[in-house]
């Protein structure tokens, strides 16, 4: 809830400052430029906990391997507002936070 | 309940992950680089010739009738192109078909572009400068304003941030009076002033006209071109040239090619297909290339699998063409393969380089791949939960890696 608070207070801000600057087709640009900057930070944000709730070191290369894939989905932009359809990305974001109950379900058992 | 579902939930993470890179993985390790060649044709001995870079600094230069060449003697066949290398060489023949060459009449007479599919369209801002087409100065002028043109013309001050209300109001009024109807549609310009002069810009309106917006002196000029409203226009590049014959090209939704032509806006089409109709033009998959030189004009069309080149004489008239094919990507061993171990391929690109997620499924070959890997996980790992089986049966391989990986918990 407190990243979703963040994420949404960051983008308001950043489109305040930059529509005091910019005309209205620039702005738009930079949102949708930075939105999937932002979907790839949560998704930073969902697996490093996931990775470091999880008890075993062999489970946490793979999922660090999963991570850097995934994370990578975010940046592979090379101009502006390259992302033509977001809501397959927003979507992986979403079913993210739900990885974290299994690394918690093995630590709690105890795992090695 | 939670748990599994958590479980699940990596199973697809790991899936969607390892459909996006042990394809691309799977392709670099086993798919050999095919050398295609690359088209040419020698307005000397009136015959296509190529080369074809084997790896290694080794190039092979020959012609489509089956002759070698050394690099020089390949480079004397195409003065148009290696006029520099060949005055330096004094190897520059005094003239062809009655044309005197020299570096600087080849330059001034040569012009040449290209259509290749990330220029169609490309993510871009709506926002657009207008140059002073009769300047002083002896160079373009990047100008203090900028404009949007969509509903109306809006000058905007960029350092302020506010429209300019008298200009943008003779520019509307200008617009007006030549007939423009807002909306505009495609605005297409060329938005550099790394270019002998301005041309303005080419917009379409709600109607389908084309006009030519330009700056003369700090007044608006716009001339409706009276280009066909019915041609299917997809994207207008403009690119001005010292050359002066055409503003730019047009490219409609049908593959057409179209020279906006200085002689009252005429449309001149290009070829994009010779006597025969095969390996058609399709911009969406195939680079186009057009080349004028002083003698002749040459097409090139590259796609997967062949490259394609038409040569027209100065007033469009037919000489010759040549195919070369290859083996596409689709149709080599490696690729099949991959249909039958992988059942499906992620990839982020689409062909104009936008980003997407995009899957690509192997239908029917992609069933031997789920087939083994649920025999496998049936003959070695028994005792898992169904839905397990259906993960693998749904995604083959990389279910079948998930489902190993992560052990399920009770």
């Amino acid at each position: 809830m407190f990243l979703l608070a963040e994420i949404i207070f960051l983008f308001l801000g950043l489109w305040l400052v930059v529509s005091i600057n910019y005309p209205a087709e620039v702005v738009q640009k930079v949102l949708m430029s930075t939105l999937p900057w932002f979907l790839g930070g949560s998704a930073v944000y969902f697996l490093t906990s996931f990775i470091i709730l999880e008890p075993s070191w062999t489970y946490r290369i793979i999922y660090g391997i999963v991570t850097y894939g995934l994370v990578d989905l975010y940046f592979r932009a090379s101009t502006y507002d390259q992302y033509k359809t977001l809501w397959a990305f927003i979507l992986i974001v979403a079913v993210m936070p739900l990885t974290i109950l299994f690394s918690g379900h093995r630590f709690r058992r105890g795992i090695k | 309940m939670l748990n599994k579902l958590s479980r699940y939930t990596i199973i697809l993470l790991i899936v969607i992950v390892s459909a996006l890179y042990l394809p691309d993985f799977y392709s670099v390790l086993f798919d050999k680089k095919v050398d295609t060649p690359r088209l040419d044709y020698s307005a000397v001995i009136n015959e296509f010739v190529y080369h074809n870079y084997h790896g290694m600094g080794q190039i092979e230069f020959g012609d489509v009738a089956g002759n070698t060449y050394s690099e020089r003697e390949y480079f004397q066949l195409l003065p148009f192109s290696y006029y520099a290398t060949l005055e330096k060489w004094q190897q520059l023949p005094a003239e062809i078909e009655g044309f005197e060459l020299s570096s600087k009449s080849i330059r001034k007479n040569s012009q040449y572009f290209s259509i290749k599919t990330k220029d169609i369209d490309p993510p871009s801002v709506p926002i657009y400068i207008l140059f002073e087409s009769e300047s002083e100065y002896a160079q373009l002028r990047v100008p203090e304003d900028v404009f949007r043109l969509e509903n109306t013309i809006e000058f905007i001050d960029p350092i302020t941030n506010t429209v300019i209300e008298e200009k943008s109001d003779r520019f509307r009024q200008a617009m007006l009076d030549a007939g423009f109807a807002f909306p505009a549609n495609i605005v297409a310009g060329n938005p550099t002033n790394r270019k002998p002069f301005d041309e303005g810009y080419f917009i379409t309106d709600a109607n389908g006209e084309v006009f030519q917006l330009k700056m003369v002196k700090g007044e608006p000029q716009c001339i409706k071109t009276g280009i066909d409203p019915e041609l299917d226009i997809r994207q207008i590049f403009v690119s001005e040239n010292l050359r002066k014959e055409f503003y730019g090209w047009i490219l409609t939704h049908d593959n057409e090619i179209y020279l906006i032509l200085y002689d009252q806006y005429k449309l001149r089409q290009v070829p994009t297909n010779g006597k025969n109709d095969n390996y058609a033009y399709n911009a969406d998959e195939m680079t186009f290339r057009f080349y004028t030189y002083p003698v002749n004009r040459h097409v090139r069309i590259d796609g997967d699998g062949f490259t394609k080149m038409i040569v027209v004489g100065n007033d469009f008239e037919y000489i010759d063409e040549h195919v070369e094919t290859w083996t596409p990507y689709d149709k080599r061993t490696a690729s099949i393969i991959k249909q039958f171990i992988f059942s499906f391929e992620l990839s982020t690109y689409t062909p104009e380089k936008y980003v997407k997620l995009q899957a690509e499924y192997f239908w029917p070959r992609n069933l031997l791949g789920i087939g083994l890997s649920l025999l496998a996980l049936l003959l070695f790992s028994r005792k898992r939960p169904w839905f397990d089986y259906v993960i693998v049966l749904l995604t083959g391989v990389y279910g079948l890696i998930a489902v190993l990986l992560i052990m399920h918990e009770e």
